[in-house]
C-alpha cells in the first residue's frame, strides 16, 4: 500500500508554485552581482611563493595585545571565516578585541608538488609566526587552527611550543580512526603512494567531490530544491551564492603534503601515537603545554566530534577547555547562532590568558 | 482514489503542458537576460526558434505513444562523462535524472531541453553559469518526478500504478545485477540510488584521467589480436579471461621487446580495472536495491501510522532520506572500503602505464618527460629548503656574534702616555652595526635583507633620500613600507 494521496490538480498547483518561484529566483540569480571572497578589510603584510599573510583591519584598536594567527586548511579557501558582514568569524574576533592575522595558502600548481608538510609547518607557518612576533616585539602569539589547519597547528605547537602562547583548534581531527569517520574508512585501502606518484598534485575537484559524496543526495540535489523557496529574496540568494562559491572553490593539494597527511594521519593515525615526523621534528602532543581551547561541532559529518575530542587525553597542558557547538562543520562559522556565541567565547577565553 | 480517472481530463492535460512550457520559458528568459543567444538564427545549427514546443502539445503526443513502455536503460552516465573533457567535476552527477522512471516513461521535454541547454551552457561563464547548471539539473529532476507522478495519478488505479512502478524498478535492478555478474552490462541504468552517486562521479573522474577508458574494451581486443594468431574474443569471465591473461604474460621478443612488455602490462592492468569496476558496480546495484527497500519500508510505516505523503516535495524528501540512509550504510561497510580502494588503485595503475607510454614517445621526440621535470622540481624544492635552513643558521650565528661583540668590554681610552701607540690600533674599525629590528616595521628577515643590501646601521638609513629609499624599497620588495613606516625618521630618532 502506497500512502501517496495527491490529485492531479494538486500536483499541478504544486508544480506551478515551484515554477513561479524558480522563475523569479533564476531572474534574481542574474542580479546577484560580484561575490566577494571575504568582506572584512585586510592588508597583506607578508608574501612568499603563493602564500599571503593578511592582517585584518578593525575599527577599534585591539584590546588583546597578543595577536591571533588563523591557520586554515589547505582544502577550500579561508574566506569561509569571513563570508558576509553579519556572518563573519573574523569580524566577531575583531569585535572581541583580537588582533587577527590569517594565512592564505593560495592555489598550488604542478610546480608546488614537492611542498611537504615540513615546508608548510616548519617553513611557511613558522616564518609567518616569526614575522608577527617581530612586528609586535613578542616571543609568542596565539594560534587558531581550523580543520586540517588545526592538525597543522597542533604539529606546530608541539614542536615550537616556545612560540605559541595559546592554541585554539576548531573542528580539528586528532583521532582519525573513530568508527564514524567515513573519509578515513574510504581511504584505508587506497594505495596513496601510487595515487600521488601517478597524479602529482591531488585535484581540488577530486577532494571536493569526495566530500560531497559523504552525503550525495542532500548536498548535490535536495539542497537546491530547498533554496528555491528563498530565491525570491535577493539578499538570501546572494548569501546562498557566497556559500556556493566557497564550496566549489577548491585548490589542488600539493602531492607530497597529501601523501604524508593521508598516510600518516588518516591511514596510520600517527598523531595519536606520537609518531608523526615533520622534517627534523617528531610530533608529540604531550609537548602541547600551552592553554588549549578545542572547539568542535556536534553534527560534523566531515570531522566527527569524537575525532576532535580525542585531543583531551593527548595534550600535555593542564589548561584544556572544550567548547561544543550544536551544528555542522560549516555551520560553526556561518550560522547566526555560531556568530553570536563562538567568536565572543574565543575572545573571552583568550583575554583570560 | 478511483476518482482520479474522472478528475484527469483533457483540460488538465493542457494545463500541465502549459506548466511545462512556463518552466521552459524560465530557462529561455534566463539565457536571454544573461545576454546569450542560444536560438540565434542558425548560429548553433539547431534551428531553434524560441520554445520548440510552442504550438503543439508534446505531452499529449507522448501519451499517445504510451510513454510508459520506454526503455529505462536510455542513459549511460559513462558515455556522457566523456564530454566533460576539461573539467570532469564541473558537472552535477545528478544530471542523470534519478526520477526519470517515475511513471515509467522518459520525459518528452527533457531531451529537447537538454539539447537546448547543452547549446547554451558553454556560453554561461563564471559563478552564475555553474550555479545555474546545478539549479537546472535539480529542476529537471523535480519536474520529471512531478510529471511521472502526474502520469501515475492519471491511471485508473494510481495506487496500483505506483506499486507497479516500484516493482518494475526492482526488476530492472535485478536484471542489471545479473548482467554485471555475467559481464554483460553495457550501460548503467538510470535509477535512483545509482545515477547521481559516487558511481557516476567515479565515471567522470576515471574518464578525466584516462579518456579512452570507454574504448578500452575494443582496445584490449586489438592488443589481444596482435598477440594471438587468429585473434581472440574480448575475454569475459572464467576460462577465456585466464587464457587472455596467460597470453599477456608471454615474454616479449625482438628489439621492441620493451614496448611489447609495456603493452602487455597495460592490457593486464586494464583487465584488472574492469574487474574492479564490475565489483564496484555490483556492490552499488545491491545498495540501490536496499534503498528501494528502504523507500518501501518508509511508505509502509507511514501507511501503518495512518499518514500519507501529501506533496511532491514530501515524496522527494522521503526518497532522498531513504537513499542517503542506504548509501550511508553501504559507504561505511567493509565491502565498500575494498571495492573503492581497488577501483582507485587499478585506475591509477592504468594511468601510470599510460604516462609511461606517453613519456616513451616524448623521449623519442627529444621532449622533456614527466619524470625529468619531477626530478628537477624535487631537487629545486630540496635546494630551497636547504637555502632557508642556511639563511636561518646564518641569522642565528650573526645574532650570536653580535651578542658576543656587545658583551666584550668597550675599548677603554688609551692611557695618555702611550700616544706613540702602533698605528694599527687606531685603524678605523668596520662600519658599525646597529640592531635594525629596533625600527618598527623591520623584523629579523627584513634586517637580514637590508644587511645583504649593505645597510647595516641607523646612520645609513637616516641619510637616505626619497629616491634612494624608493629604489631600496623595490630591491627589498618591501611594498612601500620604507616610506610608509618612515624608517628614515625612525632611524634619525634612534640616532638621537
Amino acid at each position: 500500500m502506497i500512502p501517496f494521496q495527491m490529485r492531479p490538480d494538486e500536483i499541478l498547483s504544486e508544480t506551478r508554485g515551484f515554477n513561479e518561484k524558480l522563475a523569479k529566483g533564476v531572474g534574481n540569480l542574474m542580479d546577484v552581482g560580484e561575490i566577494p571572497s571575504g568582506v572584512t578589510p585586510k592588508e597583506p603584510v607578508y608574501k612568499e611563493d603563493k602564500l599571503v599573510l593578511y592582517r585584518y583591519k578593525s575599527e577599534k584598536p585591539a584590546t588583546n595585545k597578543t595577536p591571533l594567527l588563523i591557520v586554515y586548511a589547505l582544502v577550500n579557501r579561508p574566506y569561509m571565516t569571513d563570508l558576509q558582514e553579519n556572518r563573519s568569524t573574523i569580524r566577531g574576533l575583531l569585535d572581541a578585541g583580537q588582533d587577527v592575522y590569517l594565512i592564505d595558502w593560495g592555489y598550488p600548481d604542478a610546480a608546488d608538488r614537492y611542498l611537504t608538510m615540513d615546508d608548510y609547518i616548519n617553513g611557511y607557518l613558522d616564518r609567518c609566526v616569526d614575522i608577527i612576533c617581530a612586528h609586535h616585539g613578542l616571543d609568542k602569539i596565539n594560534v587558531l587552527g581550523i580543520c586540517q589547519g588545526g592538525a597543522f597547528s597542533l604539529c606546530y605547537a608541539s614542536t615550537h611550543p616556545e612560540k605559541v602562547r595559546n592554541l585554539i583548534t576548531m573542528v580539528t581531527p586528532v583521532d582519525f580512526k573513530t568508527p564514524d569517520n567515513m573519509l578515513s574508512h574510504w581511504v584505508q585501502n587506497v594505495d596513496i603512494d601510487l595515487l600521488v606518484d601517478t597524479q602529482g598534485n591531488i585535484p581540488g575537484e577530486m577532494l571536493n567531490w569526495t566530500f560531497l559524496n559523504l552525503k550525495p543526495y542532500q548536498l548535490m540535489a535536495q539542497k537546491y530544491l530547498g533554496v528555491v523557496d528563498l530565491m525570491d529574496n535577493p539578499k538570501a540568494l546572494k548569501n546562498f551564492m557566497r556559500m556556493e562559491k566557497w564550496i566549489f572553490d577548491s585548490p589542488d593539494q600539493a602531492g607530497e603534503t597529501f601523501r604524508q597527511f593521508t598516510k600518516d594521519f588518516f591511514q596510520q593515525n600517527k598523531l595519536m601515537k606520537g609518531e608523526v615526523q615533520i622534517g627534523d621534528y617528531t610530533v608529540n602532543l604531550r609537548n602541547v603545554t600551552m592553554p588549549v581551547l578545542n572547539v568542535f561541532a556536534e553534527q560534523d559529518h566531515l570531522v566527527p566530534p569524537d575525532a576532535s575530542k580525542a585531543l583531551k587525553k593527548c595534550v600535555g597542558t593542564k589548561d584544556y577547555t572544550e567548547l561544543s557547538f550544536p551544528g555542522g562543520h560549516i555551520g560553526i562559522y556561518v550560522s547566526g547562532k555560531a556568530q553570536k556565541t563562538i567568536p565572543p567565547a574565543i575572545g573571552d577565553w583568550l583575554d583570560k590568558r | 482514489m478511483s476518482t482520479n480517472a474522472n478528475s484527469w481530463n483533457e483540460s488538465l492535460m493542457n494545463d500541465w503542458a502549459d506548466a511545462q512550457r512556463k518552466y521552459w520559458d524560465t530557462w529561455r528568459d534566463f539565457a536571454g537576460n544573461a545576454g546569450f543567444s542560444p536560438f540565434g538564427a542558425g548560429s548553433n545549427g539547431q534551428g531553434f526558434a524560441g520554445n520548440p514546443f510552442n504550438g503543439s502539445n508534446p505531452f499529449a503526443a507522448a501519451f499517445g505513444q504510451n510513454p510508459f513502455t520506454q526503455n529505462p536503460f536510455n542513459m549511460n552516465p559513462f558515455a556522457a562523462a566523456s564530454t566533460f573533457g576539461q573539467n570532469p567535476f564541473a558537472q552535477n552527477p545528478f544530471a542523470q535524472n534519478p526520477f526519470a522512471q517515475f511513471g515509467g516513461g522518459t520525459n518528452p521535454f527533457t531531451g529537447a531541453l537538454d539539447q537546448w541547454w547543452a547549446s547554451m551552457k558553454p556560453e554561461v561563464q563564471g559563478d552564475i553559469g555553474t550555479v545555474a547548471q546545478r539549479f537546472y539539473d535539480m529542476g529537471k529532476n523535480f519536474m520529471s518526478m512531478a510529471e511521472g507522478v502526474f502520469g501515475v495519478t492519471a491511471q485508473e488505479q494510481p495506487d496500483a500504478a505506483m506499486q507497479m512502478w516500484m516493482s518494475s524498478m526492482q526488476a530492472m535492478l535485478q536484471q542489471w545485477i545479473t548482467q554485471i555478474q555475467n559481464n554483460m552490462d553495457i550501460v548503467t541504468p538510470d535509477l535512483p540510488g545509482i545515477s547521481g552517486t559516487t558511481l557516476s562521479t567515479w565515471a567522470q573522474f576515471a574518464d578525466s584521467v584516462a579518456p579512452w577508458l570507454n574504448m578500452s574494451q575494443s582496445y584490449l581486443k586489438d592488443i589481444a589480436e596482435g598477440h594471438l594468431p587468429g585473434g581472440i574474443e574480448m575475454p569475459g569471465v572464467g576460462a577465456a579471461q585466464e587464457q587472455f591473461c596467460r597470453a599477456l604474460s608471454v615474454p616479449g621478443l625482438g628489439y621492441n621487446r620493451e614496448q611489447q612488455e609495456r603493452m602487455q602490462a597495460l592490457a593486464r592492468h586494464l583487465l584488472a580495472y574492469h574487474e574492479a569496476l564490475r565489483a564496484y558496480k555490483l556492490a552499488f546495484a545491491k545498495t540501490a536495491l536496499a534503498s528501494l527497500d528502504s523507500v518501501q519500508k518508509r511508505m509502509q510505516a507511514l501507511h501503518n501510522e495512518g499518514k500519507a505523503i501529501e506533496s511532491l516535495r514530501a515524496l522527494y524528501d522521503m526518497w532522498v532520506d531513504a537513499s542517503e540512509e542506504a548509501y550511508g550504510d553501504f559507504a561505511m561497510s567493509d565491502e565498500y572500503q575494498v571495492v573503492y580502494g581497488d577501483l582507485v588503485n587499478t585506475l591509477m595503475q592504468v594511468r601510470q602505464d599510460m604516462n609511461a607510454l606517453a613519456d616513451q614517445q616524448y623521449r623519442l621526440l627529444n621532449l622533456p618527460t614527466r619524470p625529468e621535470i619531477d626530478t628537477m622540481q624535487r631537487r629545486q624544492q630540496e635546494n630551497r629548503r636547504e637555502n632557508r635552513q642556511l639563511r636561518r643558521e646564518i641569522a642565528e650565528l650573526r645574532a650570536q656574534v653580535e651578542k658576543l661583540a656587545k658583551a666584550k668590554p668597550a675599548p677603554t681610552a688609551k692611557p695618555k702616555g702611550k700616544s706613540n701607540a702602533p698605528a694599527q690600533d687606531s685603524l678605523p674599525i668596520a662600519q658599525p652595526e646597529d640592531d635594525l629590528t629596533e625600527i618598527k616595521g623591520i623584523g629579523p628577515k627584513m634586517a637580514e635583507k637590508l644587511y645583504e643590501e649593505g645597510i647595516k646601521n641607523f646612520s645609513q638609513l637616516a641619510k637616505m633620500n626619497k629616491k634612494f629609499a624608493e629604489q631600496l624599497d623595490e630591491a627589498l620588495k618591501a611594498q612601500g613600507r620604507i616610506l610608509r613606516e618612515d624608517w628614515i625618521g625612525q632611524a634619525k630618532k634612534l640616532l638621537g
